[in-house]
């Protein structure tokens, strides 16, 4: 029987709240691993873990937030940390399709566009 | 008295006689012409007053006509008068018509005009902002290849004065 993904992630989380030690919880891992593979639902596998990822955040009081460039910035994280939490996961990704300037992502909800790519758009 | 009727030579016997028979001419002519005569006078002047009459009847008819064909002549004008003043009213209340029909088509027109003259000009005011667009688009990415870095940080430092101001609300 096939299951969704949000489905899956659930069963994940909510698995790992249970487990005592970090031992337990490698071992759980390792086993819903297996069971992916066993349904055959590895492709699957990117959007359980974004979802989880989710859910243990909004549980933890946590943000995910990516900011996009277009090529690689010195001192980005430091420069946007201070307007974020300690707890929230700054993550950095190159994306060559926004041209230059900036995206930022807030937990796949929000998003600051400041990339050059919108402002052409905004010429349309 | 005797001597002058001599001296005319008049003789009484003959005179006498002439007399006589100038009276017996008389008396015959009285008795079988006079009356006839008479009487064919009478018809004759009958007649010319008949005639008289007739011709004066004539004329007064004549006259009458005369008047009846003044006073339809006149009514044939009156009535053609009468016509033409209606006709004139009705031609200057079609042109009066004709002339509102236009003034109303004139404005129509003009309205169209308008419609597409505001039209043409907005065109052209799309077309110009457009072009404008367009050749702010073409310096924008001739200026992203040219300088990058510095569009990066133009941009970046935007998005770190927008957080500043969204904290800053906060």
């Amino acid at each position: 029987m096939k299951y969704n993904y949000k489905i899956y992630a659930r069963a994940l989380v909510s698995a790992l709240d249970e487990a005592q030690d970090l031992a337990q919880k490698e071992k759980i891992i390792k086993n819903f691993l297996a069971l992916i593979q066993k349904n055959k639902d590895t492709r699957q596998l990117k959007k359980i873990i974004d979802f989880a990822s989710k859910i243990i955040y909004k549980k933890e009081g946590r943000q995910k937030i990516i900011l996009e460039t277009a090529r690689p910035q010195n001192n980005l994280k430091n420069l946007f940390q201070k307007f974020f939490s300690e707890k929230d996961i700054i993550e950095e990704k190159i994306n060559p399709n926004i041209l230059a300037g900036i995206r930022i992502v807030i937990n796949d909800e929000k998003e600051l566009d400041f990339s050059f790519k919108k402002r052409l758009e905004l010429l349309n | 008295m005797k001597e002058l009727i001599e001296a005319l030579g008049i003789d009484w016997k003959l005179l006498l006689a002439q007399t006589f028979n100038f009276l017996v001419v008389l008396i015959i002519l009285r008795v079988f012409v006079y009356d006839e005569i008479l009487k064919v006078l009478k018809e004759r002047k009958k007649k010319i007053e008949e005639g008289i009459i007739k011709s004066e009847e004539a004329e007064k008819r004549l006259k009458e006509i005369e008047n009846l064909k003044l006073e339809k002549i006149k009514e044939a004008e009156k009535e053609a008068k009468e016509l033409f003043l209606e006709l004139e009213k009705k031609a200057r209340a079609n042109e009066e018509q004709m002339l509102l029909k236009a003034k109303e088509k004139e404005s129509e027109i003009l309205a169209q005009a308008e419609i597409i003259s505001q039209n043409k000009i907005k065109e052209a005011e799309n077309l110009a902002y457009q072009n404008l667009k367009n050749l702010l688009k073409t310096s924008m990415l001739q200026l992203l290849k040219l300088k990058p870095e510095a569009i990066d940080e133009v941009l970046i430092s935007e998005a770190v004065e927008s957080l500043k101001k969204q904290k800053n609300e906060v």
